[in-house]
């Protein structure tokens, strides 16, 4: 029973990647059956199906998601300080739960939107990673991060938040009920 | 690129044996002879794929459920994820769904790595999320109603609310037209609450419904299999159900607490254009700007 515990903390320690939850960024259904979605394979992980769907099968289809929706950076958990309240470490794995893994001594950051297509993910070199959780200003525009680096201080642009890290600016945004962090240029 | 290509071609086997041995089961029960004079117009005398009383009960439960202008359900669920090696874990959350028909509605999910809460108000959606504050609103048009807000959701943006099953019941009914097996398998007990319980099948799923008997036919437990991974995770939830309370409209309303960011919610053609940006850069340079 211990080693299970073990076993089982040990995957949810190293597998930040999941969530539970009734809903979650999900691929669309690019075989046409169904109304539901796919759990989307962030990290190289997949879930199961969440809803049956299915009334009008292919009518809400439209613009769906096909095939990988690459995680171009991330990985890590890099603590998060919003500026305007020092006080709250809080830790973007822990909470967002939607971050790469680790996996044999390496960092994945695999994302597959699709969850089926995509969803085995991809190893991203340590340097990319690293480079953004570094906050390097190498970081490539467009490119999606599933947590902030440290230092980063909010603007706000359009009503919308955006993070300025190190020169490097981040959009947070939803994407389905995930929450990714885009590399934007200035919004300003 | 090469996991990918791998997947797609293991997808398309299973899927192709998965048709053949469809193909098999119709043949077959077309090939038994009818019994009785009777029926002998009809293609077989077994058990059919289709069990005609799980597709009324469905029916029935989506109608009853039609007649329900206000009603709560608390959810405890578990959900299935594959990793890499095809191993599944297994993560547990709860949550709610306070509906009031036509053009109200708030959710909740929770677990230890996540929480979504989620408001309509008959005029603006609002996806919050507490632990890092953040949220996301979009105004809809006059007089969406719940259904149409699933819907939206799921075309526009991705999003699917919780128990969105449940929603689509409640305002259209069930849905019975993918359904290529219903069985029906006997009674069980559910949290106290004596249940038909039914499995059904359709492409790329296997579900289960438990249906409370008697005059409140409530979905009490709902089972997802995703057949189309070779790992079949499941979902399932548990439902606890208030019927017939409407809260005030402040409960589903929806105010930033102090300090909470809005951020952008990604529409379908962000998403895409952010999959291409990302295809690109992992050939070349990057090019795309959000």
């Amino acid at each position: 029973m211990q080693s299970m515990n073990t076993l089982k903390s040990t995957l949810l320690t190293l597998t930040v990647a999941l969530i539970a939850s009734g809903t979650h960024a999900g691929g669309a259904d690019a075989r046409g059956f169904g109304g539901g979605f796919h759990g989307g394979g962030f990290g190289g992980f997949h879930g199961a199906r969440t809803s049956i769907g299915g009334f009008h099968a292919g009518a809400f289809r439209a613009g769906g998601v096909h095939g990988t929706y690459a995680r171009g950076a991330g990985g890590f958990h890099a603590n998060v300080n919003r500026n305007y309240d020092v006080n709250r470490n809080w830790n973007a794995g822990d909470y967002h739960g939607d971050y790469g893994y680790y996996h044999g001594g390496h960092y994945y950051a695999g994302y597959g939107y699709h969850g089926y297509y995509g969803g085995y993910g991809y190893p991203v070199g340590g340097a990319v990673a690293a480079g953004v959780a570094a906050g390097a200003t190498a970081a490539a525009i467009g490119s999606i991060a599933y947590s902030l680096p440290a230092g980063c201080g909010s603007v706000y642009v359009g009503g919308l938040g955006y993070y300025s890290c190190g020169g490097v600016y981040y959009r947070p945004e939803y994407q389905g009920s995930q929450i990714a962090y885009v590399v934007v240029n200035n919004p300003g | 690129m090469r996991h990918t290509a791998s997947a797609t071609i293991v997808l398309t086997s299973v899927l192709a044996v998965a048709a053949t041995v469809g193909a098999q089961t119709r043949d077959d029960s077309a090939a038994v002879p009818a019994r009785t004079k009777q029926r002998s117009t009809q293609k077989a005398e077994q058990p059919p794929a289709i069990d005609p009383r799980a597709i009324d009960a469905l029916r029935k439960m989506s109608g009853f459920l039609r007649t329900q202008q206000n009603y709560a359900v608390d959810t405890t669920g578990k959900q299935d994820y594959v990793l890499p090696s095809g191993e599944k874990v297994q993560l547990s959350s709860h949550g709610n769904l306070i509906v009031a028909n036509p053009n109200r509605l708030r959710a909740s999910v929770v677990s230890d790595r996540k929480e979504r809460q989620f408001f309509f108000d008959g005029k603006t959606f609002t996806m919050f999320s507490p632990r890092p504050n953040y949220y996301t609103s979009i105004t809809l048009p006059t007089r969406t109603t719940n259904r149409e807000l699933v819907e939206h959701l799921d075309a526009n943006y991705a999003v699917e609310l919780p128990l969105a099953d449940v929603l689509r019941w409640s305002t259209v009914g069930a849905s019975i037209n993918d359904i290529t097996r219903a069985t029906y398998i006997g009674t069980e007990w559910i949290n106290n609450a004596e249940t038909d319980h039914y499995s059904f099948r359709q492409r790329g799923l296997d579900w289960q419904v438990w249906i409370e008997r008697g005059n409140q036919p409530l979905p009490r437990r709902l089972v997802l299999t995703t057949t189309d991974d070779p790992a079949r995770p499941e979902y399932a939830v548990d439902m606890t159900w208030h019927l017939g309370t409407r809260p005030s409209d402040a409960v589903f309303a929806f105010t930033p607490p102090n300090d909470a960011m809005k951020i952008a919610m990604a529409s379908r053609e962000q998403l895409a254009s952010r999959e291409q940006a990302n295809k690109a850069r992992r050939t070349s340079q990057p090019t795309k700007e959000d």
